[in-house]
């Protein structure tokens, strides 16, 4: 790059006038200025003075507080929009990360809901009832909608989302193999409900593929994780609504007190007003602020923690659902139906700590009763399996419209939980976007507010600035 | 068929776990056994792909090439793995057993309780058109058993469905600790059973009720004959996890053994393309034929197996009496009747295996 420099040069009087140079054609090119090396141009030293003029003397000490007022009333506009927006944005993304986290976990509840249907229907050896058919399609279709629903919702989620979709084909397409052979008495269906099992299930350890429910486990860990990560940003805005509050007030009051030191005049009406302008958009935005944040913190610490144990409660009791008409299958034809008893007693306990948490939280019942009510029964008919397997397996696979039978048990606790679920889901939506609303409004006030601040702070340092004139 | 000699090289293939299968998550195949406690039903896959372990198969290659040259199976194997204790000289009558015996607790309880397996077709399966009954070639020779013990079966056996893994924990363990009297489970008499202290790995025998070769179940649109006519793409040839006929793949270099948690993983993995054939007892892989109207079992046999029934250690005088019965024209017409109705149309004429009771008692 080419520099050009300009030489030392002997002041240039006022009036001077640059010579005009003649051009190729001999006439003048038209006035320019040479640009000599060690020079500098008269034009930039002029600016230089009228400058120092603008800030020399009480006036230019004045519009020097005209500038700082001013500077500082346009944080309030844009800092003050960016704590504001900022929380809102925070308190959006938690709602959008909480939803989708409700959105994975009902996933995984519809495809252990679907695999409890499926495997129930084996138990009854080809003749599953049509209630439990319809139950199965209705839990898939919803379960298959969702993941639709939260790809959309979410794209960072939709490459993992996709490989539970192709798991779910695979996993419809096994129980159906496992039902067509069972109506035949076929033994090799046997073959088809573990292979769906391990579709459903499978850890990804040696020699397993990773079945969908650890897949969705993981989601549901990174969408809890966003929402953590959520809350802690919706905090940072705090922080910037403080450094707002020293700035923007600081600055107003500073200039005020040095205003009157240099005028001795303690009051200047336009500056005060701006103060008050700005006092009055960040305390009702700090207000505003601590009641969102208040707000989604004891949503947090309630409807969501309970939402999370209520979902949690869910997952586990299907899963052990499944694993009593395993353990069933399993002693009737001669499978591993310890491993699937035990499946049971962990997931029960699990189901039931976390009802016992929901419960103390929300000083309800929950569902422990029916949890409760349904594992005697599950006893019942285990000790009944020992001595007639036959009966056991018919007792198992009762509609679930007899109160009093297994399934109606189990469905007494479904009903039980889905009302929790519900409730605890709603209020979590409604707690998040509560705040939301307010803020953005004040995140707009907060620029209108600053821009009529700076305009009235120039116009209190603009009367003062005329007494000299 | 010879119920004493066999060849040499199968002798040797006992209790060789040759084959270390990988699992290559995410494409198709088998899984090991002991999965995580999650791992409800097993762990065979929907999508795996298993390969065999070439330096594993060699081993097992040669340790057996070693063993067959060495004569060594041969000494170890004394008295042979098909050979049982002599029966008793007269079979009591029906309720007379001497006091003393298991025999005797059994008729003093009034059924026996026997260990069955719940989905193998033709030799114990629960019959999900039949009420869910047990049926197949080992209940009805159960059902005879207990015929001789009782004077008739009605009501006097009590079935007990159990696992491989369940069968000689169960029958050492006894029907009145919670186990069984007797295994009737397609259970292989093998020396290292024979000779294991280990309540779980072994027990005593019977004289053997059926010799089961191991072949190959194909589609029957291949043209498939034998293992050797197993090409690429058509090489892949499933079989349980642990199993002997795992183990006598490594015989054959050109075949990939993908190990499946249960027999009817491998069919299930069959029917899908996955795997282009099974390998087992003919007894079990006619049962899979019987599910499927493509398959069809070929091959000459690669091994021999004798079907025995299992009994608890300790109970010698139950493997006499058990013997004894089997001699009986009673029981063996009910052997042919059984063998009639399940497995002829599979198998083709087979008849009783003549019995070897040159195993010397221990008292």
């Amino acid at each position: 790059m080419t520099q050009l420099t300009t030489p030392p040069r002997a002041p240039v009087p006022s009036g001077y006038r640059h010579p005009a140079v003649p051009g190729p054609s001999g006439q003048p090119a038209g006035p320019f200025e040479i640009l000599v090396p060690g020079r500098r141009p008269p034009a930039v030293s002029q600016r230089r003075a009228a400058l120092r003029t603008t800030f020399e003397g009480t006036p230019g000490h004045l519009r020097l507080l005209g500038i700082t007022a001013v500077l500082s009333c346009l944080v309030l506009s844009l800092v003050g929009f960016g704590a504001f927006t900022a929380r809102a944005n925070a308190l959006a993304s938690a709602r959008a990360d909480a939803a989708q986290l409700i959105r994975v976990q009902e996933i995984a509840t519809q495809l252990v809901a679907a695999d409890s249907l499926f495997t129930n229907g084996y138990l009854a050896d080809g003749f599953e009832s049509a209630t439990n058919l319809a139950g199965y399609d209705e839990a898939i279709r919803e379960a298959s909608s969702l993941i639709a629903e939260a790809a959309a919702a979410k794209p960072s989620d939709a490459r993992a989302l996709a490989a539970v979709n192709d798991g779910l084909t695979e996993y419809t397409a096994r129980v159906a193999s496992a039902r067509a052979n069972n109506v035949h008495a076929y033994q090799v269906s046997t073959g088809y409900l573990r292979q769906a099992n391990v579709l459903l299930r499978g850890d990804g350890g040696t020699g397993q593929v990773k079945g969908m429910l650890p897949a969705l486990q993981t989601l549901m860990t990174d969408s809890a994780g966003r929402v953590d990560a959520a809350y802690d940003d919706s905090r940072l805005a705090t922080w910037l609504l403080l450094f707002t509050v020293l700035v923007t007030v600081g600055g107003l009051v500073t200039v005020q007190v040095r205003l009157a030191r240099r005028t001795h005049r303690y009051l200047n009406v336009p500056l005060v007003a701006s103060t008050v302008i700005a006092l009055l958009v960040l305390g009702v935005g700090a207000v505003v602020m601590m009641s969102a944040q208040t707000q989604a913190d004891d949503v947090r610490d309630t409807s969501y923690r309970v939402l999370q144990n209520v979902a949690r409660a869910r997952i586990e009791a299907y899963t052990a659902k499944s694993a009593e008409s395993i353990t069933l299958i399993y002693l009737g034809t001669g499978g591993g139906h310890a491993a699937a008893q035990k499946q049971f007693q962990e997931s029960t306990r699990e189901a039931s700590e976390r009802l016992r948490d929901v419960a103390a939280a929300s000083r309800g019942p929950a569902g422990r009763a029916e949890l409760a009510a349904w594992q005697a029964k599950h006893a019942a008919v285990l000790k009944l399996a020992a001595s007639d397997y036959r009966s056991a397996a018919k007792e198992a696979t009762k509609n679930a419209s007899d109160p009093a039978s297994l399934n109606g048990s189990f469905a007494a606790l479904e009903k039980a939980t889905d009302i929790a679920l519900e409730a605890h889901a709603a209020s979590v939506d409604r707690g998040l976007l509560a705040g939301r609303g307010p803020l953005l409004v004040l995140s707009w006030l907060a620029i209108l507010a600053g821009l009529v601040a700076a305009v009235s702070s120039w116009a209190g340092i603009a009367q003062r600035l005329e007494e000299y004139r | 068929m010879s119920v004493t000699g066999r060849p040499p090289t199968a002798t040797t293939a006992r209790g060789l776990v040759a084959v270390l299968v990988t699992v290559l998550a995410g494409t198709t195949g088998c899984a090991a056994a002991g999965a995580g406690p999650r791992d409800v039903l097993g762990a065979m896959q929907g999508r795996q792909q298993v390969e065999e372990a070439a330096a594993s198969v060699a081993a097992a290659k040669a340790s057996r090439s070693a063993a067959t040259a060495s004569g060594k199976v041969a000494s170890e194997c004394s008295p042979s793995q098909e050979a049982s204790f002599p029966p008793l000289s007269s079979l009591p009558a029906p309720g007379k057993a001497p006091a003393g015996t298991l025999a005797a607790k059994i008729t003093a309880r009034g059924y026996l309780v026997v260990g069955v397996s719940g989905d193998t077709r033709l030799l114990g399966a629960r019959n999900a058109r039949k009420s869910g009954q047990l049926e197949g070639f080992d209940i009805e020779l159960a059902k005879a058993l207990a015929r001789a013990i009782f004077g008739t079966s009605d009501n006097r056996v009590r079935f007990k469905v159990i696992t491989a893994g369940e069968r000689f924990a169960l029958v050492n363990k006894g029907a009145d600790a919670g186990g069984v009297d007797i295994v009737a489970r397609a259970v292989s008499m093998t020396c290292e059973r024979w000779k294991s202290s280990n309540p779980v790995e072994g027990a005593l025998f019977s004289a053997g009720y059926f010799t089961s070769d191991q072949r190959l179940l194909v589609r029957n649109d291949l043209g498939v004959k034998s293992i050797q006519d197993l090409k690429p793409g058509l090489d892949r040839v499933c079989a349980p996890i642990g199993s002997t006929s795992l183990a006598e793949l490594a015989e054959h270099k050109f075949v990939k053994p993908v190990a499946a948690e249960i027999h009817s993983d491998c069919l299930a993995l069959w029917q899908e393309g996955r795997v282009a054939a099974i390998t087992g007892d003919d007894a079990i892989l006619a049962g899979f034929a019987d599910q499927d109207p493509r398959a069809v079992v070929v091959g000459t046999p690669m091994d021999t197996t004798y079907y025995a029934f299992a009994i608890g250690r300790g109970q010698e005088d139950f493997v006499q009496y058990v013997n004894a019965v089997m001699e009986t024209p009673a029981f063996q017409s009910s052997w042919a009747a059984a063998y009639a109705t399940y497995l002829k149309a599979g198998l083709g004429e087979r008849s009783f295996p003549a019995p070897n009771y040159s195993r010397p008692l221990s008292r």
